[in-house]
């Protein structure tokens, strides 16, 4: 488990992180999201003890990073997808890694196995592209089968198989009971990986909470239907308590019900529609709660 | 800590550019034992004196030959050992490889130790080889040229653990400069210029200060390698340290520079 506790970093005259606090738990992906300059690799990098914070305090199942003993076999973090030397291969990287933690190079074939890269182990890293460098990365940091796994922004550079494989492979080692968590601006990505959301903008905490919850409590989820009884569909809903909006001909937005209920309603009512999918979702209630808007803003 | 410095000590050995400095600082220094043991054997036709210098003429084979002429062409090579360990420290910040340092040994200062431990043994094989090939290529040229290759083999051999020493000594004093600037390029041009302090910049502390001089790199290092030679350690008006007051000197310089680059890093953010 992860706890991060009032944690607070300054420099000189900016305030990176201001006074964030939460946790990420075992057997769940916590996605921590926030816009550029948010203070999420600053936050990342100061539960591992690698940028001293100002005040305030992050520990890893009650213990500080420095003060574990082997940090490495409890904690594996991604947090550059640079971090394995250019002109070493990426077997010899991985070597490297393996013999200053302890584990044997069989761990280390295994690995390079499971992260797709035993055909490119003999090849410099130097060589590799983005994705294949986030991929050893993440190999990197599995290398002491940590039960805590910390990643910033490790999609970058995948390609969408990568990115699936990536999303299945998180969500299998958080199945296993590891605690996963992972910064990204891949906001349709993370809507698919993870189990509880921290948003943060300009350093502090936004929303923290499970995903769904924390997009119900935005008041911003809403059900898109295209039907030909607009009217009747939107007096049904409202009789049962949802708002309701008229998006265009034959389209109504409703909100504050779940899928299950307006799909009930529907049915009850015998109303005809052609189409019923969710139309508000992580990326409206992040572009909402951040004040920031478009994508550029998360790129 | 024993396998951290397995890990440093593998660092090195998967990088093609400690080889290539190795093996660059090895052939120069064979080129000047080819150069000085041409000049002997050109100067021995003309019946003149073999080598001069501030120590005077000194004949091939003498106890006073070998450190004058050879020992100090070892700097040239030892300059790549300063090189090697500026690298160690610097190829970690300039790759982005010190934070999955850090992250598998949090405690710096500890980084820095398990970094000098690996540079002195990579020293200790550099210098060794270096000695091995230095003597071998010379008692080979003395052979070739009918010099004396047994004057050669027992001068190598006398001041063959000074020179091995000089090498560990100088690749710690790169790891100590890596430490405390970790700006590469920057790194070398210092320890580089630092060990080859120029001699009009010796002058020139010299008439300012002049008990400052024994103890800079340069008169340091020549102390050490037994430069000046017997009871008299008074070259250029300078009165040298003896060898191993030279050899502590320059341990002192690594000890403190890798001590200030370990009050920083504890300091930095990565």
């Amino acid at each position: 488990m992860i706890e991060v506790h009032e944690l607070t970093k300054r420099y000189r005259r900016v305030l990176a992180v201001d006074r964030l606090s939460f946790s990420a738990v075992p057997g769940r992906v916590t996605g921590f999201l926030g816009p550029n300059g948010a203070g999420k690799t600053t936050t990342l990098k100061m539960i591992a003890g690698l940028v001293k914070p100002t005040s305030g305090e992050a520990s890893i199942s009650g213990v500080k990073y420095r003060d574990i003993p082997d940090p490495v076999r409890h904690v594996g973090m991604v947090l550059e997808s640079t971090a394995a030397h250019p002109a070493r291969s990426g077997r010899a990287n991985m070597m490297v890694c393996a013999t200053s933690i302890g584990t044997g190079y069989d761990r280390v074939d295994e690995l390079l196995g499971m992260v797709g890269l035993t055909e490119h182990a003999g090849r410099k890293v130097g060589a590799y592209s983005l994705g294949m460098r986030q991929r050893l990365t993440l190999a990197m940091a599995l290398l002491g089968d940590p039960a805590v796994l910390i990643l910033d922004e490790p999609g970058n550079g995948l390609d969408p198989e990568g990115i699936a494989w990536l999303r299945n492979f998180l969500k299998w080692l958080a199945g296993q009971g590891k605690t996963v968590l992972v910064s990204s601006h891949q906001l349709s990505e993370m809507s698919q990986l993870a189990d509880d959301v921290v948003i943060v903008s300009a350093g502090h905490e936004v929303v923290s909470g499970p995903l769904d919850q924390v997009i119900k409590g935005s008041g911003l989820a809403e059900i898109r239907f295209r039907t030909p009884e607009p009217e009747r569909l939107a007096q049904v809903m409202q009789e049962a308590g949802a708002t309701v909006r008229m998006d265009g001909p034959g389209t109504v937005l409703v909100g504050g019900l779940a899928p299950e209920q307006a799909g009930s309603l529907v049915a009850a009512g015998r109303i005809v529609i052609y189409e019923m999918v969710a139309a508000g979702g992580l990326e409206e209630t992040f572009l909402a709660l951040t004040g920031h808007s478009g994508q550029a803003a998360l790129s | 800590m024993i396998r951290l410095i397995r890990g440093e000590v593998l660092k090195y050995r998967t990088l093609k550019s400690t080889w290539i400095l190795m093996a660059s600082g090895a052939a120069v220094t064979l080129l000047v034992v080819f150069v000085v043991l041409y000049g002997v054997e050109r100067n021995l036709g003309s019946g003149s004196g073999l080598s001069s210098g501030p120590a005077g003429t000194l004949q091939f084979g003498s106890s006073g030959w070998y450190p004058f002429t050879l020992a100090l062409s070892y700097t040239y090579s030892q300059l790549f050992g300063v090189v090697l360990g500026i690298i160690c420290v610097t190829g970690e910040f300039r790759y982005n490889t010190a934070s999955f340092t850090y992250l598998v040994e949090p405690r710096r200062s500890r980084v820095l130790y398990v970094k000098l431990i690996a540079s002195a043994i990579w020293g200790l094989i550099y210098g060794v080889l270096a000695a091995i090939l230095v003597t071998a290529f010379g008692v080979l040229l003395c052979s070739v040229w009918r010099l004396d290759p047994g004057a050669f083999l027992r001068n190598a051999l006398t001041y063959l653990p000074v020179d091995v020493a000089g090498f560990v000594l100088f690749t710690l004093i790169g790891v100590g400069i890596g430490s405390l600037i970790h700006n590469q390029v920057l790194a070398i041009i210092s320890g580089v210029g630092m060990i080859t302090i120029g001699a009009s910049l010796l002058a020139l502390i010299g008439a300012i200060a002049p008990h400052i001089v024994p103890y800079l790199p340069q008169t340091a290092l020549m102390a050490f390698e037994r430069v000046p030679q017997g009871g008299n350690r008074i070259i250029g008006g300078y009165r040298f340290l003896p060898w191993w007051g030279g050899g502590l000197v320059l341990l002192a310089y690594a000890a403190v520079l890798a001590g200030a680059g370990a009050l920083t890093a504890q300091r930095s953010d990565l």
